[in-house]
């Protein structure tokens, strides 16, 4: 003879099925809460100038290595621009919208990108950087060396849209020139116009590694763990799953302390 | 929906990021804040040079503790006459950097102004209200500024960045020949 098995109560499904979700969701809960507190302090953690390098991670940025590079060469050093950053050898500087020339004057290096100039020292480290507001005439299109041959004296020379400057970088000044003065004939190498070579930097594997590295910040990664966004749409709704499923934990929850408080009042009259 | 209906909502958000745009950009060049600074009196130019300012090993490391990062230069260019030294800066707000013009008379601020700001958010910091508050501030023995600056809301990263550079600004001044 079988037995008719009692109908479960409300209360018994609703909180079984808490349980279940509670179980279920937990890890997720502790994945999410514990980014969350990471990107409360971001400022305090420097989430931001810390990078990921590990490449299953950066796959899922899609993060590669750009296909083409753009080298100067001056003296025994190299600067290459790879994306919009640029690099002394393998040593990265900082980001250049369009490279323009390498050179090498008065015991110093000088990299020209379109709206800055770059004074470095003979082992890549940043002397100053020259921007508009300090002067400099924008956009570059060409840089090269020229030399006074009355003072003896070598000059930058910059081309712009506008017109040519000579640049004196120990006296900070730059003289407009008419273009008779100056060679026009910026492809050809002799005229002292700096030009990018053929030749691949030999740093550009460790570049690469520098670049890929420099990718992804902590920051950006906690922030796409946390809205779910690392798995792209499918991630966004998963999180958003769990939102919901945190709100029932919620509401259950509540419900079911406040009916056993109410039936124990009752027991108790 | 029609999309006569969506017309409105389009130019309000052409307008916001017309808006936003508008306020990017190039306030003031470096000549502008030098007349500033030495203004022409009765008719005369007041003569001023540009130093150079060489970062030690010492220099740099305060000035790494006024911004929280190192700072990868190795010299500063600045303009002096008797003195007043102006100094034109970069400090980065969240990601593009902003460029402020300091100008420093025995050791404490005569005004400051934002020459250029790139970013879309916080760009409050190039009014008045907010830049008028750094006049007359010195740096006090723990070299921090001796009054306290008011925020603004949205623009934390960007008064922060406007800050630290008044206090660098100050700490270079009582690093020159003066």
């Amino acid at each position: 003879m079988t037995q008719a098995r009692r109908p479960k109560s409300v209360r018994y499904i609703i909180l079984n099925w808490h349980h279940r979700v509670g179980a279920i969701i937990s890890l997720f809960i502790i994945l999410i809460a514990s980014t969350g507190i990471a990107l409360n302090h971001t400022d305090d953690l420097t989430l931001d100038s810390k990078h990921m390098t590990n490449p299953l991670i950066l796959s899922l940025y899609g993060i590669t290595f750009p296909n083409s590079s753009l080298h100067f060469r001056t003296q025994d050093h190299w600067l290459t621009l790879v994306g919009s950053r640029l690099y002394f050898d393998s040593h990265p500087l900082s980001s250049c919208t369009a490279l323009i020339g390498f050179s090498y004057i008065d015991s110093q290096y000088v990299a020209a990108c379109q709206n800055q100039l770059l004074l470095l020292t003979e082992s890549g480290d940043v002397i100053e950087s020259i921007t508009e507001t300090q002067g400099l005439p924008i956009p570059l299109t060409f840089m090269g060396v020229t030399s006074d041959t009355t003072s003896d004296k070598t000059y930058l020379k910059l081309a712009t849209q506008e017109g040519h400057y000579l640049f004196d970088p120990a006296q900070f000044s730059w003289i407009p020139l008419s273009t008779n003065n100056m060679s026009t004939d910026k492809k050809n190498p002799d005229n002292g116009w700096s030009q990018p070579t053929q030749v691949t930097n030999p740093n550009l594997e460790a570049i690469e590694s520098t670049y890929i590295g420099e990718g992804i910040s902590l920051e950006r990664f906690l922030l796409d763990i946390h809205s779910g966004r690392l798995f792209g749409f499918t991630g966004v709704i998963f999180n958003d799953l769990l939102a919901i499923l945190l709100i029932f934990l919620a509401l259950s929850g509540f419900w079911a302390w406040n009916t056993r408080r109410l039936r124990l009042k009752r027991i108790q009259r | 929906m029609r999309a006569a209906s969506l017309l409105p909502m389009l130019f309000l958000l052409l307008s916001f990021s017309g808006a936003v745009l508008a306020n990017q950009g190039q306030y003031k060049t470096r000549d502008q804040l030098l007349e500033i600074a030495f203004p022409t009196v009765n008719g005369v130019p007041i003569e001023y040079k540009m130093e150079t300012l060489w970062l030690t090993k010492e220099i740099k490391q305060t000035a790494e503790n006024i911004l929280g990062h190192p700072l990868n230069i190795l010299r500063v260019r600045y303009w002096k006459h008797a003195n007043r030294t102006v100094w034109i800066l970069d400090e980065i707000g969240k990601i593009k950097p902003i460029t402020t013009g300091v100008i420093i008379e025995n050791a404490s601020i005569l005004s400051l102004h934002i020459l250029a700001f790139r970013e879309s958010r916080g760009w409050e910091v190039k009014y008045p209200f907010f830049t008028d508050q750094f006049l007359n501030i010195a740096l006090n023995k723990k070299s921090r500024l001796d009054k306290n600056i008011d925020g603004i809301t949205g623009a934390t990263l960007s008064v922060r960045a406007v800050s630290n550079v008044a206090r660098l600004a100050l700490y270079f001044h009582t690093q020159t020949d003066l």
